[in-house]
């Protein structure tokens, strides 16, 4: 458990002579290290000083500045609904876990590991194949069936996020109103960049009953949201597939 | 129409109202332009020569008259370029000068077409501020065109390999599919 989360990584067919399992202990420290600077509940990381006001702005880490100004341009895009001050205190988790996430499967596959999928809390890098060769797929909780998914999507290179209600209650705070947003009970989010559509699931969610609109004029990312009154939605090009393929033995490998 | 007036009347109201840019379509092109849509300027008059009589302040430009109800087009006041706008230092009157001002900018790089305000000074007072919006490939913005489809909320077990869903906590975990996967996997 690191980032308050549970952290997975599945590294198939690495290339010739690389490692995966030091490919997947690279990566796990890396969260560690992401943790150690981003995590809101120790009292003594980079962000949690910067909250408390104890760090001028020429002190921060490069990856602090980095994620702040990232942070400050989906403000924006989000029509002020993406707010790390959102709950009082400086708090970019929101797009810190997609964000670290990304990084890490980019490493891996930069060190040979060309085919993985790393998924931390829910929030999901997938690239190249799955185990068999074909498309790594993926399931999309159902808010109130923990073992049932909703949706199954099909990808070989793809973000997934989602954000929802129904396992820490309602917790996205909508910044105009200052009180939990709870219209929407799980919104998911897939793009080529993690860390944005972690991001837009958060702001979707705090938009409560305008998020589906606001989701379908987003370019290149897609989404399937789930109302806290039990209705389901997606956008057009979500790649869904068949819940449960025929059996057909291993796929041809490429 | 009316619909998208007032969410981007919201954004405004939520992010800050940025006085002192030239409401003229020139201008708003370099300053609401944007890609999302959201930076709506709305400026005060020109008033470059600050009026020195004590009667009927004119305002710079030769504003229109007042437009009827917001619509019709944009109505650049002035000359875009005639001098950049800074605050007002005159003691004899305070706000903004008497006239219409009118500008527009592109929704979404005018995919959404465009968003056309209008802000009527009176008493230099704001006392009207009306938004419309037309053209663009597609006639709308953030209401029905672009959607997402509903469907029936599926219930299914699945062969997967992960999982998303809502950050789960460490004793979620235990108990989520995650887990079972990963058991699975080894």
């Amino acid at each position: 458990m690191i980032m308050g989360t549970a952290i997975t990584i599945e590294v198939v067919d690495p290339d010739p002579g690389v490692d995966a399992r030091a490919l997947v202990e690279h990566a796990f420290a890396w969260f560690r290290e992401v943790d150690e600077r981003f995590s809101t509940y120790k009292p003594d990381s980079e962000v949690s000083r910067m909250g408390r006001g104890e760090l001028a702005a020429a002190g921060t880490s490069p990856d602090m500045r980095l994620v702040l100004d990232a942070c400050a341009e989906l403000h924006t895009a989000t029509n002020g609904y993406f707010d790390v001050y959102a709950t009082g205190g400086l708090d970019p988790s929101g797009y810190v876990k997609g964000w670290s996430v990304r990084v890490a499967s980019e490493r891996m596959y930069a060190a040979g590991g060309r085919n993985h999928c790393v998924n931390a809390g829910g929030d999901i890098m997938v690239r190249g194949h799955a185990p068999g060769g074909g498309p790594w797929r993926i399931g999309i909780v159902h808010p109130w069936q923990a073992d049932k998914v909703a949706w199954v999507l099909a990808a070989h290179d793809l973000g997934i996020a989602t954000s929802g209600t129904y396992e820490r209650g309602p917790h996205v705070i909508d910044p105009f109103r200052g009180v939990p947003a709870e219209a929407l009970c799980s919104v998911t989010v897939t793009g080529p960049d993690l860390a944005v559509a972690d991001a837009y699931a958060t702001a979707a969610l705090a938009m409560g009953d305008r998020g589906p609109a606001w989701l379908a004029t987003l370019d290149g990312y897609e989404s399937a949201v789930v109302t806290t009154d039990g209705r389901a939605m997606r956008s057009a090009g979500l790649p869904v597939a068949d819940p449960d393929p025929p059996a057909t033995g291993p796929a041809p490998s490429d | 129409m009316r619909r998208a007036a007032a969410v981007v009347l919201g954004t405004v109201t939520g992010t800050a109202l940025m006085v002192g840019a030239k409401l003229g379509s020139s201008g708003m092109d370099a300053a609401g332009a944007d890609d999302t849509g959201t930076a709506v300027v709305v400026g005060g008059p020109d008033v470059s020569t600050p009026p020195t009589s004590t009667g009927k302040p004119k305002p710079a430009g030769t504003p229109t008259t007042p437009a009827p109800g917001g619509s019709g087009g944009p109505t650049p006041t002035g000359k875009p370029t005639a001098s950049k706008p800074h605050p007002t230092p005159t003691p004899t009157h305070s706000g903004p000068a008497d006239g219409t001002y009118s500008a527009s900018a592109a929704v979404r790089g005018g995919r959404f077409g465009t968003l056309s305000m209008t802000v009527t000074v009176s008493g230099h007072r704001i006392t009207a501020i009306s938004a419309s919006e037309n053209g663009g490939e597609q006639q709308c913005y953030r209401s029905a065109c672009p959607k997402l489809t509903t469907e029936a909320l599926a219930a299914q077990s699945a062969n997967i390999n992960s999982v998303s869903g809502a950050t789960y906590t460490s004793a979620a975990y235990r108990s989520s599919l995650q887990a079972i996967l990963d058991r699975a996997n080894g």
